[in-house]
């Protein structure tokens, strides 16, 4: 009801300012009677109102009969269609000579005063007042601190001993033990931002770490005071600072309330180009929307540790890259629908010319980061971006059985490149798609196409028949009849070499086009003839393979592990003739 | 040295004047003993088909083997292809092809 009035109409009108039908409130509404040469004129007078000031005002006399048929009276809302300003004995008056009546209402809104010049002035100052306040506000994220004695964290140096911060924690990477030259400790790392956006990172050691862990949480703020700086370095870290600081025994740290100036978070990611610059080893923020998932995996350290890890691939408008998340980062993560990410602090590196990424528990994951330029990317992922082939700067996953077609739009790999290339050397297995056509299937004592599963919670292991159960030598499950699965020798051929790969359950059902219980029952119950005629339907089967590749030592020597993950027979012959086409305009292009 | 007959198309043919050749194209208008083939690249090609008349054409798209000579294709043979065909990759493929002669001629 109160919104009806023109909010601020009353002081334009007083400064004559444009104001188009402003509807105004009629207060104090009154009669007066002027006798002027034996004429009485009745002429009504008024005050009228925008809700905070008011102006006295005079009816025309035409406008008379709307008071008397109650179309104007006391608290009215009526629209001000044309006036005349007047100033009588030092007062401002209104002469309404055209208004009309809106609605009538039955209270004043708000406590209006009259507006005068002095009112005016005080307008003026009051607006003054309030640019200062803002400027205020948008000079604390700026250069000068609002509170007397902090410090900001772009005027730390190893020089100034007594400095006090007011930060608000970002970032608390878990404690990680770590083991140097025989001395073992904890370390902590935390990252801080302060009043003015700029970040730094923090330290501590062993007992400190014990100490502060229990003080220091994520997103609350601290006043910090004590403590050793020195320069940062810049392989451990992606924050913007020269310098870090390290919490040690002269640490004081306070919680603090008074938090309005400190900013929740600082993004200073880059997009995925920036990788290509950067040099190996050193950490970068990176914005980017996670295109494919890989299976959470268990792999072998070099120290013998089993360590968790995630293959998955990050994409912008412009780029794709490989990223592998470790860790917790891997387990926690399962980033389904395709969130938009920023990682603080990934790993940048290199694998046969192509840059990727890695992201262990240092690294800071933020999902879906309610930002603009992830707005950006979530719309041009819905508009189908991603299906646009990008360059790639790392490689594809392989998934081990079906889901993801992106493998098939790789560049063909001929099989030399396995040694030519030397593939497979290194903790992380390479993938090649090949076409190749198949050539044999090994089915003979010492290569059984299948064996006898344990199928004991998709254990899967090899169980062998002792007595009247069936027992694993490697899980010790006991279990009453086994699930025939596949584990087959397969040769894959093309024009620069032949191969064997393995391909375990789903990729040979899906090249024999029978479950491996169909065909031991076959082999079994000696039917010879349909045994042959299953796979002499695979043979010579021409097709997309997508070869896991590894390296294993046995015996001293070292040999070559592959694994056919996947394969698809072509049935899309202009796709393929069009990949071909690709890769021999590539040739050309390079030799010219 | 016996080879494959060359595939090409309409671009092409007057390298092979005289020559046995095989070229892909739609079937168009019949004129008598003769058949106008259009060819993947756009090209028209009069076939001369009366040593083949009694088997016909069983798709639109198809693949004629014959002797190029006076401008005018002289049907030996023809295979039938799909009414579905990707012409663009295919005069792609016959560029390549004639550029690198020594593999595939």
């Amino acid at each position: 009801m109160a919104s009806q009035l023109t909010e601020g109409s009353i002081p334009k009108i007083f400064k004559n300012e444009e104001c188009v039908q402003p509807i105004l409130q009629v207060i104090d509404l009154e009669e007066t009677h002027s006798k002027n040469q034996d004429e009485e004129t009745v002429r009504y007078r008024l005050k009228l109102s925008d809700g905070k000031f008011y102006l006295l005002a005079t009816l025309n006399r035409q406008l008379n009969e709307m008071v008397i048929n109650e179309e104007i009276k006391d608290f009215s809302f009526v629209e001000l269609l044309n006036y005349q300003k007047t100033v009588i004995k030092n007062t401002d008056f209104l002469l309404v000579s055209n208004l009309e009546s809106v609605s009538n209402q039955t209270e004043k809104i708000g406590e209006p005063t009259q507006f005068t010049n002095e009112t005016q002035e005080n307008e003026i100052e009051i607006e003054k007042e309030e640019e200062k306040e803002k400027e205020k506000e948008q000079t604390t994220f700026k250069t000068q601190p609002l509170e007397t004695g902090i410090t900001l964290l772009r005027n730390l140096n190893t020089y100034n001993k007594n400095w006090k911060i007011k930060v608000r924690v970002t970032n608390k990477a878990e404690p990680k033990t770590y083991n140097t030259n025989g001395k073992e400790g904890k370390v902590m790392y935390v990252t801080v931002i302060d009043s003015n956006g700029d970040e730094m990172r923090a330290t501590m050691f062993n007992d400190y770490v014990t100490k502060f862990n229990k003080v220091l949480q994520v997103s609350k703020c601290y006043y910090i005071s004590g403590g050793r700086l020195k320069p940062s370095d810049r392989r451990f870290s992606s924050i913007q600072s020269d310098y870090e600081i390290n919490f040690n025994n002269s640490t004081k740290m306070t919680l603090c309330t008074n938090t309005s100036d400190l900013p929740k978070e600082a993004y200073h990611y880059k997009k995925l180009s920036e990788i290509e610059k950067t040099q190996n080893g050193m950490k970068i923020d990176v914005l980017a929307i996670v295109a494919e998932v890989g299976d959470l995996m268990e792999v072998k350290s070099r120290t013998g540790t089993q360590l968790k890890k995630r293959e998955c691939i990050l994409a912008d408008q412009y780029l794709r890259i490989s990223c592998n998340f470790w860790g917790e980062a891997a387990e926690k993560n399962t980033f389904s629908d395709n969130p938009v990410i920023i990682i603080k602090g990934a790993n940048v590196g290199e694998y046969l010319n192509k840059k990727n990424l890695s992201a262990s528990r240092s690294a800071r994951i933020i999902l879906d980061p309610e930002i603009n330029e992830a707005q950006e990317i979530r719309d041009w992922w819905y508009r189908g971006g991603g299906k646009k082939t990008q360059e790639q700067l790392g490689k594809t996953i392989g998934k081990s059985f079906g889901g993801y077609t992106n493998w098939i739009e790789n560049d063909r790999d001929p099989l030399s490149n396995i040694n030519d290339l030397n593939l497979g050397i290194g903790q992380k297995a390479d993938y090649i798609t090949a076409k190749v056509t198949i050539t044999r299937v090994l089915r003979d004592l010492s290569n059984p196409v299948c064996y006898p599963a344990c199928n004991f919670e998709n254990c899967n292991k090899k169980v062998t028949l002792q007595g009247s159960h069936w027992v694993g030598e490697k899980c010790n499950h006991r279990i009453k009849k086994p699930t025939y699965r596949y584990n087959a020798k397969i040769r894959l051929s093309d024009p620069t070499n032949s191969i064997y790969a393995t391909g375990f359950n789903d990729t040979c059902e899906r090249i024999l086009g029978v479950n491996a219980e169909e065909i031991e029952t076959l082999k079994q119950q000696g039917r010879d003839g349909e045994y042959k005629a299953v796979f002499d339907k695979a043979v010579p089967l021409e097709g997309l393979a997508r070869i896991r590749i590894t390296e294993n030592e046995y015996e001293g020597k070292t040999f070559k592990r592959l694994i056919l993950s996947n394969f698809k027979p072509i049935t899309d012959y202009v796709l393929e003739s069009k990949k071909l086409i690709e890769q021999i305009n590539k040739i050309n292009r390079t030799n010219k | 040295m016996s080879s494959a007959t060359p595939r090409i198309n309409f671009k092409y043919l007057s390298q092979f004047e005289g020559k046995t050749i095989r070229i892909i194209g739609k079937v168009g208008e019949k004129q008598g003993n003769n058949v106008i083939l259009h060819t993947t690249d756009n090209g028209q090609v009069i076939v001369d088909r009366s040593k083949n008349l009694e088997k016909n054409y069983q798709t639109n798209i198809v693949e004629v083997l014959g002797i190029w000579n006076n401008n005018q294709l002289r049907e030996l043979t023809f295979f039938n292809l799909s009414d579905n065909f990707d012409f663009t990759t295919y005069n792609q493929m016959i560029d390549l092809s004639m550029e690198h002669k020594e593999i595939f001629m």
